[in-house]
């Protein structure tokens, strides 16, 4: 099974709806291990916290 | 049978200049520190004009018309300006003796003849002017709210993070848009995609809120969105607008640290950071980088419409009514020059 591109969200075009479709049942934290820093990952994980409030 | 009272509706000649007593009470306005067109007619256009020229060998022959030596986009952008109003009624015992907050400059109450009138002016101007000043910097209208709120957040450029869109729904509503709010979603035909929509703003990736333990770094990131984006030496005009606390991070940055932290420097009330002005303004959740030239209120100062009028309360009740009546919006110019943090 070929290994799904990651999909990062500070990439220009690519929206949290698309990121977090990527995610699937994957935390944040898992899904962006080794692929972006801690404080971006920390800072996605509260950016997803507010829309998941909406 | 109806009780009729006449009040007095000062003429346009008196209403402008009150007005302009008005805006000395608004700091950002008294000061001029951002662009301030007082004759704007509303649906009137900005124009902004992209300009690029190509250095070419010289020659002998005529220039040719085909223009290919340099590029001169225009384009313009019809902004209409908001009606709004303030109003309200200053009891008799209010006006009597009483000690007022602030002062007011010598200008508007000289106009005006009857005691209360003048009195009541005394009253209420240097509280428009304070509203105004703060709706220039945080606020925006039902509709904008709305069409913010509408967007696809995200974390790229090109996008608007959702801290950014809470921020912008817990504003005020106001009758018209403040700076961040009209940078962040506007109708510009400068843009790279004309029309209503996201702003071209630079933003700052993963804003969060600060703190004296990290405002340096943040600050930091900012400046270096910035300045990737700027292209020449125009930078040496350009000005940070912070929040009001964010004076108060910066002191306790500086005090909180073994040595002065050298990015944030004051100097006869006046501070920078890393050499750029950090001007203080009553915004909140943001932070805009750019040639203040760029940031635009709009008004019509001579619009027959502005008016004040001021009367005594129905059946010689004993409080003076009022309500004036003015028009605003602000726009932002040239956005891929301005960075905003928080967006």
């Amino acid at each position: 099974m070929a290994k799904e591109d990651f999909v990062n969200p500070f990439t220009e075009g690519v929206n949290y709806e698309q990121f977090k479709e990527a995610l699937g049942k994957k935390t944040v934290a898992e899904y962006c291990k080794d692929k972006l820093t801690s404080e971006e990952i920390s800072w996605l994980e509260s950016e997803l916290s507010i829309l998941n409030k909406k | 049978m109806a009780d009729t009272y006449t009040g007095t509706k000062y003429p346009q000649s008196v209403v402008e200049q009150i007005f302009t007593d008005v805006y000395a009470e608004a700091k950002t306005l008294r000061d001029n520190i951002i662009n301030i067109n007082e004759l704007h007619k509303s649906s009137a256009e900005v124009t902004e004009t992209i300009t690029s020229v190509t250095q070419q060998a010289y020659s002998i022959d005529g220039v040719t018309l085909d223009g290919s030596g340099s590029d001169n986009d225009v384009f313009g952008t019809a902004v209409t300006l908001n009606k709004f109003q303030y109003d309200g009624k200053v009891p008799f015992n209010h006006l009597a003796g009483t000690r007022f907050e602030k002062s007011i400059a010598a200008g508007a109450a000289n106009y005006i003849s009857d005691e209360y009138e003048k009195k009541v002016l005394i009253n209420i101007l240097p509280a428009i002017g304070t509203s105004l000043d703060k709706a220039i910097w945080n606020g925006a209208t039902t509709a904008q709210k709305a069409a913010i709120a509408a967007l696809t957040p995200g974390a790229a450029q090109g996008s608007l993070t959702a801290y950014g869109q809470t921020t912008v729904a817990a504003m005020p509503t106001n009758q018209f848009n403040s700076l961040p709010a009209t940078i962040i979603y506007n109708a510009s035909n400068a843009k790279a995609t004309p029309g209503a929509g996201l702003g071209d703003y630079r933003k700052v990736l993963t804003p969060v809120a600060l703190t004296s333990a990290n405002i340096a770094a943040e600050y930091l990131k900012m400046y270096q969105t910035h300045f990737a984006a700027v292209p020449d030496s125009s930078e040496s005009l350009h000005k940070i607008f912070a929040p009001l606390g964010d004076k108060a991070l910066m002191v306790a940055a500086n005090k909180g640290a073994t040595t002065v932290n050298p990015d944030f420097v004051e100097v006869d009330g006046k501070w920078t950071y890393n050499g750029y002005e950090v001007i203080f303004v009553p915004m909140v959740g943001f932070r805009i980088m750019c040639d203040p030239m760029f940031l635009l209120f709009l008004t019509d100062k001579k619009n027959d419409a502005q008016t004040l009028e001021q009367q005594r309360g129905a059946n010689l009740a004993d409080f003076q009514l009022w309500k004036s009546v003015a028009f605003a919006e602000t726009f932002p110019v040239n956005q891929r020059y301005i960075t905003l943090y928080g967006g």
